[in-house]
């Protein structure tokens, strides 16, 4: 089976989908046998669709083209749509097992391969009338999200040459010199933000637990690198996070902590706690340590935990408070936060968890936020109500985001807060 | 400097002065360095340890309220039931915390009460142990802390820190220079009764120090975590290319190497498997560090489905005693994992010891490995808790010692056999 090599995506004028037109052209004479598989990745969570994970999740059917009749087609959405004749169906489940586990985070591979819930899988017998009309609506309703994806990528590339936003050069040991440099002088302070993490207290009411400083790295990069992707790097990206540590201490450092109302959370890299440049900090800061929140990523915990559980005990002591960032509800899987010792931990919300997660996870997420103690717990990324339902669900009452944001505004007009 | 007498001495040497006196004491310890961090707070150790004062101000008892949080109170056996009354006030302190609630079923207790008399060796024990964490405690806070004068210290020992510059600079020549000369092999080792090795699978690396001392000499290239780690992504292309070459590396049986989540999936790693047969994917183990799994979990897991299912293996490497308690290796669904060896790993007593037996039945045979070994006393330690496979120095040793064995022994038989010879060439001459 032979048929024409293209890159999706990537400016052929035929698109896959008229491809795979023309291919159900050829074979309308002979359909028997014939059927389709429609492997509905655009619906996986963004992380999954990385253009990696799409590429090796269509190689894995190399084999089956290679040996049958059968061809692959990458959608422009994403998706996957494979045709086959008289393939055993047992060759291909084995395959659609390989590319479910692959993506077994996902829940929208949680559902069984074939049963009610499956979403991942459409199948369509060709032979059959009724299905061949399905399946020629499903390709083209995928013509349309073509269109449509073309068009917004168009527009989004114009946008992103406009604004010379997150697109860009890789960043690299070489530009992360100038950058660096430029970084420890240019004025920052204008782009710290706050956002507050509130604890819902029913029916309407809220208090501040605390109020985040950060940088707004997207502003950070025009204005110290406009042309490099800062995320390109996740290793090089953490190095400038540390000079972006050592700037932000001396700003909220100028705060009057005798004056402020309410604890004040920062980021720092565990190194940058261990630094003069904290100690320094610790001596302006003075008695009010019960002001501060420290929020320390996950993965810096994970280089060293030695080295994590060394500061910790040095912040608590001293009376700061420890927050540990950077972690999801797929991570609570893996480990229990609790064994950390930090006073809060954030736990990143996305809206692929709004799904359905079976209910035994469920049940042991649960688990994992009862020992850590669930007055421990704030939601971050909080963008909808559906967020907050779900924290609520699992016994979380403390919540950040914009979502988060927009009640605050309304508690402090009400005067509530 | 003279120290302070900290009231974990003051306890010791309080209990010595009891022990001719010990009849008709008892004493209890508050676990409070169990509970979670929102009940350790300053209020509410304040709030426990005035919970005694009274008894303290009647004579009843004394109080210690050691660096750990907890809480030692010894008192006359006729103040039993005062004491008893100020630790459930305490209890009620507490009633929400974990600790408390699962305390029916689990080791972990709040409160532990104790006979001074028939007690007395336990006690003393305990106490000890404690000075001890205390003083190691100090001396590792110098090793952390990076003030000024630990940088010096750290520069004059170790070199230069790598800085963006240098790293550039490296990375660039290591593009075309052939690494082969620096790639080390260590081999993964079971031991038989007589303490033979019978070698399981090899690792190949890159010795880091010897090509700081090659491309960098005088720069620590660990010095920075977040550069070094990006270093290592140049390192894995590197091994990569190698590995493609088996020609450049004689490479026999079961290898491992070190690679970065992000280098599986790459199009270099790609190259690489469509060039190497499905037979040589078995035999070979990826081991990746946890710092990058955590890193980024999703692409992790995708990583681990893609390789196992083309038939490589994953380590988990540079597991430790502190690691060990927060992840739940099971679910990672590595196929190894390998623990780095430290006389930590003892002193963590009984608890340690059961978790890492737990983890060994878990995991299956010849699944965990003890790494960087370096002398007897680990292999000992890794028995006592079932570990079967060892990796470091000392088993290089014990390899080479082996070798050196087998060599005399063929000697020895060629020299029999030459003799054997001679005496029957000797015969027909007869």
């Amino acid at each position: 089976m032979t048929k024409p090599t293209v890159i999706p995506g990537q400016g052929s004028q035929e698109g896959e989908e008229d491809l795979l037109l023309k291919h159900m052209h050829q074979v309308a004479e002979s359909r028997g046998g014939r059927y389709a598989v429609h492997l509905h990745l655009s619906k996986l969570k963004a992380s999954n669709r990385t253009p990696h994970f799409l590429r090796i999740a269509a190689r894995s059917f190399e084999n089956l083209e290679s040996s049958h009749d059968a061809a692959l087609f990458r959608m422009t959405n994403q998706d996957l749509v494979l045709s086959c004749r008289d393939v055993p169906i047992d060759e291909i489940d084995e395959v659609l097992f390989k590319v479910r586990t692959l993506f077994s985070d996902d829940p929208m591979t949680a559902a069984q391969e074939g049963s009610l819930d499956d979403r991942f899988t459409t199948w369509y017998d060709l032979a059959q009338e009724e299905d061949l009309a399905n399946f020629k609506k499903a390709i083209a309703n995928l013509q349309v999200q073509a269109e449509h994806i073309k068009d917004e990528r168009e527009r989004a590339k114009k946008a992103v040459e406009a604004a010379r936003g997150m697109a860009g050069k890789p960043l690299t040991p070489k530009n992360l010199v100038g950058i660096n440099q430029i970084l420890q002088s240019t004025r920052i302070s204008d782009l710290v933000r706050q956002q507050a993490a509130v604890r819902i207290l029913p029916p309407d009411h809220g208090e501040i637990l605390f109020r985040e400083y950060f940088v707004s790295m997207a502003d950070l990069q025009k204005r110290v690198a406009p042309n490099v992707n800062l995320f390109s790097s996740n290793w090089l990206f953490q190095y400038l996070t540390e000079t972006v540590d050592k700037r932000m201490l001396v700003i909220v450092g100028r705060l009057d902590f005798s004056r402020a109302k309410g604890p004040i959370s920062l980021n720092l890299n565990i190194s940058t706690v261990l630094s003069q440049e904290f100690q320094n900090f610790h001596h302006v800061v003075g008695e009010y340590t019960d002001k501060v929140v420290v929020e320390i990523q996950l993965n810096d915990i994970f280089a060293d935990v030695a080295n994590f559980h060394y500061a910790r005990e040095i912040l608590q002591s001293c009376g700061y408070r420890v927050l540990i960032d950077g972690l999801t509800p797929l991570s609570l899987q893996f480990f229990d936060p609790g064994v950390l010792m930090a006073d809060y931990v954030k736990i990143t919300w996305g809206p692929e968890y709004a799904g359905d997660v079976p209910p035994k996870r469920l049940a042991e997420m649960h688990e994992t936020i009862t020992s850590a103690g669930k007055d421990a717990v704030v939601l971050t990324r909080v963008d909808s109500e559906t967020a907050i339902k779900w924290g609520l669900k699992l016994g979380i009452q403390r919540f950040q985001g914009y979502f988060v944001d927009k009640l605050v505004e309304r508690m402090v007009e009400k005067g509530i807060v | 400097m003279a120290e302070l007498p900290c009231q974990e001495n003051l306890l010791l040497d309080y209990l010595r002065r009891l022990e001719s006196q010990k009849e008709g004491r008892k004493a209890v310890r508050i676990m409070l360095s169990g509970l979670r961090p929102f009940n350790r707070r300053k209020q509410h150790i304040r709030a426990a340890v005035s919970s005694f004062e009274p008894l303290v101000e009647d004579l009843r008892g004394q109080l210690f309220s050691l660096k750990s949080l907890d809480l030692m109170f010894i008192f006359k056996t006729s103040a039993l039931p005062q004491v008893e009354t100020v630790v459930q006030k305490i209890r009620f302190l507490f009633s929400d915390d974990p600790l408390l609630e699962n305390e029916a079923g689990s080791d972990k207790k709040f409160v532990v009460w104790f006979d001074v008399a028939e007690q007395f060796e336990e006690i003393l024990h305990t106490v000890q142990d404690l000075v001890e964490a205390k003083t190691r405690q100090v001396s590792e806070a110098t090793e952390h802390r990076m003030d000024t004068r630990a940088m010096l210290k750290a520069r004059q020992e170790k070199g230069e820190p790598l800085t963006p510059a240098v790293l550039a600079r490296v990375e660039q020549a290591l593009i075309s220079a052939d690494l082969s000369n620096l790639v080390r092999r260590q081999f993964i080792c079971a031991f038989d009764q007589k303490m033979r090795p019978e070698p399981f699978f090899s690792e190949l690396f890159i010795s880091i120090s010897d090509l700081r001392e090659t491309v960098v000499p005088g720069v620590s290239l660990t010095a920075n975590r977040w550069l070094f780690q990006h270093f290592t992504e140049t390192l894995d292309r590197r091994m990569l290319a190698m590995l493609s070459k088996t020609d450049r590396i004689t490479i026999s049986g079961d290898i491992s190497f070190n690679l970065n989540v992000n280098t599986l999936l790459s199009n270099e790693f790609l190259t690489f498997d469509d060039n190497i047969t499905a037979s040589r994917r078995g035999s070979m183990i990826v081991e990746l560090q946890q710092v990058d799994i955590f890193a980024d979990l999703g692409a992790f897991i995708f990583a681990r489905e893609f390789m196992q299912d083309k038939g490589y293996r994953i380590c988990l490497d540079g597991l430790n005693h502190q690691t060990l308690e927060i992840v739940d290796r099971e679910r990672l669904g590595v196929d190894l994992m390998k623990i780095i060896w430290s006389p930590e790993l003892v002193d963590r007593g009984s608890e340690m010891h059961n978790k890492i037996r737990h983890l060994i039945h878990k995991a299956g045979e010849n699944r965990v490995v003890l790494c960087r070994v370096d002398n007897r006393e680990a292999i000992d330690f890794g028995r006592s808790v079932g570990i079967t496979l060892y990796q470091g120095r000392h088993v290089e040793n014990l390899i080479a010692e082996d070798n050196r064995r087998k060599d005399l022994f063929k000697i020895k038989r060629r020299i029999e056999r030459s003799s054997e010879g001679k005496k029957k060439r000797k015969k027909p001459l007869e």
